[in-house]
C-alpha cells in the first residue's frame, strides 16, 4: 500500500492498516528502544507505547516527513524521555528494588540470550557499559546506525541534523567507545 | 608510530578512511604486536556486536499487546478525563465557596463581640503582667 493510503487509512482508524503498520515497523522500533534503554523489559514496554502514541497522534501527523521518520522520532524521544525520567527517579531505585525485587543481569543485558556465548555476553555487556557513558546524541546516532541499520540520511532526518553532523557524531561515538573499551582492555576485564 | 598512535587510529583503520600509507603501517604493526592485534580484534568484534544482538524476527504477540495497551489506555484516559472535567471544577468551586463562607464568618466575629471596644478596654490576662507582678511588689525589691 502506498504511504498516503496507509496514512489515510490510519487516520480513519482502520485496524487492519494499524496492524500492518505495527508488523512492518515493530522490529526497527524494538531495536531502537533496546539500543537506547538498558533494560530490555522496559525497552519492550516503550516500543509498545510508541505504537500507542502513533495510533493516537496520527491525526496530528502533518506529512512533512516520511511516516517511518515520524515513527522513529517518536521512538527516540520516548526512549530518551524514559531514560531521563529514570535518571530523575534514581534515588527511589533501592526502595523499589527492595519491594519489587531488582532486575537480574540477564534483564539488563540485551545480549544475554542463552544461545550467546559467554564471551559475546561479556563483550556486549562492556560495550553497553561504555555506551552508557556516551553523550546522548552520540549514543542515539550510534544506535540508529548500528542496531537499526539506518542510513546517515535517515538518521539526519530522525535527529534533525545535517548529514555531516551525523557523520561526525557517529565517528566521535566510535572514538569514545574505543577509548572506554581500551581502558577496560588495559584493566584486563575482558 | 607508537602503540598509542596505532590504537588511536584503529576506528579509522576499520572504516578504511586513513591514507593508504597509514593503513599499511597499522596492518604491519598488527601483524607484529599481539597486544594491539588482540585489542583490534576485540574492538572490531565489539562494534559489530550490536548488530549480532539485534532483534531480527517480529514478535507474533506484539500487536496483541499494543492493542491491549491501547484499550486499557483508552479506558484510563476516559476515567482521567471524567475526573479532570467533572470532579476538578466541582472540587475547586466547593473550596472557593468554603473560603468565601469562612472569610465572612471570620469577618463577623469582631462585629458580634464588639471587638474594637473589647480590645480597648480589656487586656488579656496572659498579657497583663500587672496581675502576676503588681508594681508595688516590684518596687519593693529595690
Amino acid at each position: 500500500m502506498e504511504e498516503e493510503k496507509v496514512i489515510a487509512a490510519l487516520k480513519r482508524g482502520d485496524q487492519m492498516a494499524f496492524k500492518s503498520l505495527v508488523e512492518q515497523y515493530q522490529v526497527v522500533v524494538r531495536n531502537m528502544c533496546a539500543g537506547i534503554i538498558k533494560d530490555r523489559h522496559e525497552a519492550e514496554d516503550i516500543a509498545q507505547e510508541v505504537f500507542v502514541e502513533v495510533y493516537r497522534s496520527i491525526n496530528n501527523f502533518r506529512e512533512e516527513s516520511r511516516l517511518s521518520t515520524w515513527i522513529y522520532r517518536i521512538a527516540v524521544n520516548k526512549s530518551l524521555n524514559h531514560n531521563r525520567k529514570k535518571e530523575r527517579h534514581r534515588w527511589l531505585k533501592p526502595v523499589e528494588d527492595f519491594f519489587v525485587g531488582g532486575r537480574t543481569a540477564e534483564d539488563l543485558d540485551p545480549g544475554s540470550h542463552p544461545s550467546h556465548h559467554l564471551e559475546n555476553r561479556q563483550r556486549s555487556h562492556y560495550l553497553h557499559m561504555a555506551m552508557d557513558t556516551l553523550p546522548e546524541n552520540q549514543r542515539v546516532a550510534f544506535v540508529l546506525n548500528k542496531y537499526d541499520d539506518l542510513s546517515y540520511k535517515e538518521i539526519s532526518e530522525v535527529m534533525g541534523l545535517s548529514l555531516s553532523g551525523v557523520e561526525s557524531l557517529i565517528h566521535r561515538a566510535k572514538v569514545n567507545l574505543q577509548k572506554k573499551l581500551w581502558d577496560c582492555f588495559k584493566k584486563d576485564c575482558l | 608510530m607508537s602503540h598509542k598512535r596505532y590504537k588511536k587510529n584503529l576506528v579509522e583503520y576499520f572504516e578504511g578512511s586513513l591514507p593508504e600509507e597509514e593503513m599499511l603501517q597499522i596492518r604491519l604493526h598488527l601483524e607484529e604486536c599481539p597486544t594491539c592485534l588482540r585489542f583490534a580484534d576485540y574492538l572490531s568484534d565489539s562494534l559489530i556486536v550490536p548488530g549480532e544482538n539485534r532483534i531480527n524476527e517480529p514478535d507474533p504477540f506484539f500487536f496483541t499487546r499494543v492493542s491491549g495497551r491501547l484499550t486499557r489506555g483508552e479506558d484510563m484516559t476516559y476515567r482521567k478525563m471524567r475526573i479532570a472535567h467533572i470532579w476538578q471544577p466541582a472540587l475547586i468551586t466547593l473550596l472557593l465557596m468554603m473560603a468565601v463562607i469562612g472569610g465572612i464568618g471570620i469577618g463577623s466575629i469582631g462585629k458580634k463581640n464588639n471587638f474594637d471596644r473589647y480590645a480597648m478596654e480589656n487586656l488579656d490576662p496572659w498579657l497583663n503582667e500587672m496581675n502576676s507582678e503588681p508594681i508595688e511588689s516590684f518596687l519593693l525589691e529595690f
